[in-house]
């Protein structure tokens, strides 16, 4: 057997026949899968929107209360990331390449892992400057603390799909540990780096609703 | 065993493409805070959300490597956005029409 039929053997699953309809198949699937999580983030999209409308300078001031330096180094770090990963789908079509893809997965992995302590620091400062929903919340002009509720929601729902997507890259790593001509011929490492780009589409989205509103005031 | 054939290209060469995309989606983040900063008497958020839907096309086109997807798929992807429009253009209809 040759090594690229061997390659083939193992990357194929069921029921696919062969590997370009697999190919086909999973490139199909994870943008199936973005454009309903971009409806399932569209919801909260859209519930902002008519809270903004209802109560504009509310969500300026709370906009303005959160920590723009800690967004900006977030975004940035999303960004590298998705390039880095952008190269991995690139780089992983060369069997030759595969230690150098192994090694940017495993360096798109990090970078989300440093997005989430950063994100984890700054969720001890909002806690502790007072800026979750509640009694005990900071500011007082109406729609502040609905700007927050969608904070909050926002942002834990954007960690829990980036804690997902680590996730796949790690296992992504290890697998091409294990066999490094796999990336070659399986449609894994497209959907993976695929669904990195969403959380990153998401983030952008985000960066704008939350850290940017009231800054010129 | 390594395969590498002739045609292996190097990382670098396979680097250049991202790393350009990145330089751009950093200057038009960097563009960005820069004009909400600007007081554009509530005009600001609508340029953010422009510069937004710039980057994420960028992101969309390259790091998602939509440039190079079957149409089928680049159909899918613009109808993500098509039913977020929808689910738009419905609560607007309802909620910028209440007096």
């Amino acid at each position: 057997m040759t090594t690229t039929e061997h390659m083939a053997e193992h990357a194929l699953r069921e029921p696919w026949e062969d590997l370009e309809a697999q190919r086909y198949a999973a490139r199909f699937g994870i943008w199936l899968f973005s454009a309903s999580e971009l409806l399932f983030f569209g919801g909260i999209f859209g519930g902002y929107a008519v809270y903004y409308y209802w109560y504009p300078d509310g969500f300026r001031v709370a906009g303005s209360e959160t920590d723009l330096v800690l967004g900006i180094a977030n975004t940035v770090v999303l960004l590298i990331s998705s390039a880095l990963a952008m190269l991995v789908s690139a780089s992983s079509r060369w069997p030759a390449l595969g230690g150098i893809s192994r090694m940017c997965l495993w360096a798109t992995a990090a970078l989300g892992v440093l997005f989430l302590c950063i994100k984890g620091y700054e969720y001890n400062i909002d806690i502790h400057e007072h800026l979750v929903p509640g009694p005990d919340f900071k500011l007082t002009e109406p729609g502040a603390e609905i700007f927050f509720g969608f904070y909050w929601a926002t942002t834990g729902l954007h960690a829990l799909h980036l804690i997902i997507g680590i996730g796949l890259l790690i296992r992504l790593a290890i697998a091409g540990h294990m066999d490094p001509e796999w990336y070659a011929t399986s449609p894994a490492v497209h959907v993976t780096t695929l669904y990195w780009g969403f959380v990153d589409v998401i983030w952008t989205i985000v960066f704008v609703l939350i850290y940017l509103p009231g800054r010129g005031a | 065993m390594s395969d590498k054939t002739d045609d292996t290209p190097s990382i670098l060469e396979l680097a250049k493409r991202p790393a350009l995309v990145l330089v751009v989606l950093l200057v038009i983040l960097a563009g960005n805070v820069g004009l909400a900063f600007v007081p554009l008497g509530g005009f600001e958020f609508t340029a953010n959300l422009v510069l937004a839907a710039v980057s994420v096309s960028l992101i969309g086109f390259f790091f998602m490597e939509l440039d190079k997807e079957t149409g089928l798929n680049r159909l899918f992807s613009a109808t993500g956005f098509a039913w977020l429009i929808i689910l738009f253009m419905l609560l607007f209809a309802d909620y910028f029409t209440r007096y």
